[in-house]
């Protein structure tokens, strides 16, 4: 699978600050990678670097082989159309004179493709109407279209759906993914609305303090995220010695309950316990949520 | 660089606030004509049209600040800039395009006026009294002076990332390049000699003695250099056709589009954008 985007011990620091610290991140082509963090995690810092908004202060990225301290990296981003936090349109004129606009910017020979463009997202009713008129919503589906004006094949969208309504949000969801089946554009989305992200995204990149703590494909997030055992116990010290020992993960959450996590198969691992003379007087499984994988991954209350 | 350019005229063609500029310029010249024809009227003036031609140039800075703070200021606010460059257009292009789109915007600005002045002023004046040769000179003085106000005025518009606080430090600084003008003008002009009043025998008579305030030979120089070096002193002095040194001042010019464009440069080069 080739690979758009390499990432290489990438680091920013603002005076004392550091917002991005040793990062390492790789986005295959085809994938929706959802880059997941709280605000002021780096998110879009690590954007801005990518787009050449900002230098790092040290580390390399490389974009479609092309590394960043070569000088084609400028022109490699030709094949990139971005959204950083707010779409960057003219607020003063139409959306089809922001688009004939951005044709122009990127050189495109004709302007024949636009009320296409504007039919995608969705737009193409909307005449002379100014942008500052538009809702949030017709704002970032414009700015989307603005960013596929150069026909990218890798699209960076920072925050989407900030601010939107649900029904903002369900069509930014269905552009994303119209986009990515359609049109074979990658796309990296990054977001802290994890339920929005975990219904697009094919591979996640787990973001904090400046960090990716983890990267991982949709398909193995959903095995992990299936084994969650909540265990109701009458010696909660006794269990937890037990995991302790055999390094097995687990939450306590109360004095009477505890969550293990992990690839478990639920009786072998009921009676692994009974053999160790550790009886639990109920057992369920549950499928966890992308939150708390995400909790648990940057330790909130997790022993891992 | 072409697509910039390409981009940024069809930005231009489109703006309202280049169509204001148009229209200023217009009815500018229009009023400047009908005051100078009301004097004429009234007190039987004899109006040079050339004057009027040239007198746009001493407030024109003020105009170039306006237009280039805020034309140039959405493309940080609407966040034009991070767009360019995100597409793959290398930011010393980005700064000379703006560059080239606000010179031949005051350029034409100024050209509008001219023709205006010249369409309805002429058969209104009489024809240009001084030699066309030196109306040309003084007018391509004028051109190079307003490339030098793009230059300085675009030089802040990419450095600063906020459209208000660019505008407000561009027109306080094209108020305070002609403050500086003016209050060098006066010192220049300075009498080396004031009349005072004298008591001798009972009788008062006047009498020329050196002026206090007369300013020494360095001080002259300093506010000479400052004065030709702003670009508020030189349209002073050509609009008054006081300068006595017409042929260097484009020289001074250069130096200031020189120095602001390279410092402009260097600067939006390294600037961490958002």
């Amino acid at each position: 699978m080739e690979t758009i985007l390499k990432i290489n011990n990438l680091e920013k620091t603002y005076k004392d600050f550091k917002a991005i610290s040793s990062l390492n991140m790789n986005i295959e082509k085809g994938s929706i990678y959802g880059l997941i963090g709280k605000n002021g995690a780096g998110k879009t810092t690590l954007i801005r670097l990518i787009c050449g908004l900002q230098k790092p202060s040290s580390g390399t990225y490389s974009i479609y082989g092309v590394s960043s301290t070569e000088k084609e990296i400028i022109s490699v981003r030709k094949r990139i159309g971005a959204i950083i936090e707010t779409p960057s349109v003219y607020q003063e004129m139409s959306a089809k004179d922001n688009l004939i606009e951005q044709y122009k910017l990127v050189g495109q020979p004709s302007l024949d493709g636009i009320d296409e463009l504007l039919k995608l997202v969705g737009l193409e009713n909307t005449g002379k109407k100014k942008v500052k008129n538009f809702s949030l919503g017709m704002k970032q589906r414009l700015g989307i279209a603005v960013a596929l004006a150069s026909n990218p094949d890798f699209l960076i969208l920072d925050e989407p759906i900030n601010g939107l309504d649900p029904q903002g949000i369900i069509e930014i969801r269905e552009l994303i993914l119209k986009l990515n089946k359609e049109k074979r554009i990658t796309i990296l989305v990054s977001s802290h609305y994890l339920d929005e992200l975990s219904k697009i995204a094919t591979h996640y990149g787990f973001m904090d303090s400046g960090r990716i703590i983890k990267e991982i494909s949709s398909e193995e997030l959903n095995k992990m995220m299936k084994q969650k055992i909540e265990l109701k116990v009458t010696d909660v010290k006794e269990f937890v010695k037990y995991f302790e020992k055999n390094k097995i993960s687990y939450e306590v959450i109360d004095n009477s309950t505890i969550n293990v996590y992990g690839n478990i198969n639920l009786s072998k691992f009921i009676s692994e316990l009974y053999k160790n003379n550790l009886v639990a007087e109920e057992a369920h499984e549950y499928g966890e949520s992308l939150e708390n994988y995400y909790i648990n991954l940057i330790g909130g209350i997790s022993n891992d | 660089m072409i697509k910039l350019l390409n981009a940024g005229f069809e930005r231009l063609r489109k703006s309202k606030l280049f169509l204001a500029l148009i229209i200023f310029s217009i009815m500018l010249a229009i009023f400047m004509i009908y005051t100078r024809y009301s004097d004429m009227k009234k007190y039987e003036e004899v109006i040079e049209v050339e004057q009027i031609m040239l007198n746009y140039s001493t407030i024109v800075g003020i105009i170039i600040a306006i237009f280039t703070s805020l034309f140039l200021g959405v493309e940080y606010s609407d966040g034009a800039i991070r767009n360019k460059i995100s597409v793959g257009h290398k930011r010393i292009n980005i700064y000379l395009s703006n560059l080239v789109i606000v010179t031949i915007t005051s350029l034409l600005s100024y050209i509008i006026f001219l023709g205006i002045d010249a369409g309805i002023g002429i058969p209104i004046f009489g024809g240009i009294t001084i030699e066309l040769s030196k109306l040309i000179m003084l007018l391509c003085c004028i051109f190079i002076t307003i490339i030098a106000y793009s230059s300085i005025f675009t030089f802040l518009a990419m450095v600063i990332s906020n459209k208000t606080i660019t505008a407000i430090v561009s027109i306080m600084l094209s108020f305070g390049m002609m403050m500086v003008a003016l209050t060098c003008f006066n010192i220049l002009e300075t009498p080396p000699t004031i009349q005072q009043a004298v008591m001798t025998d009972g009788q008062t008579k006047i009498e020329e003695a050196p002026n206090p305030k007369y300013p020494s030979e360095e001080k002259k120089k300093i506010c000479k250099t400052l004065l030709d070096c702003n670009p508020a002193g030189q349209m002073f002095q050509i609009a008054g056709r006081a300068a006595t040194n017409l042929s260097i001042l484009p020289l001074y010019s250069m130096g200031v589009l020189i120095m602001f464009t390279s410092t402009g440069l260097i600067l939006f080069s390294k600037k961490e954008l958002k």
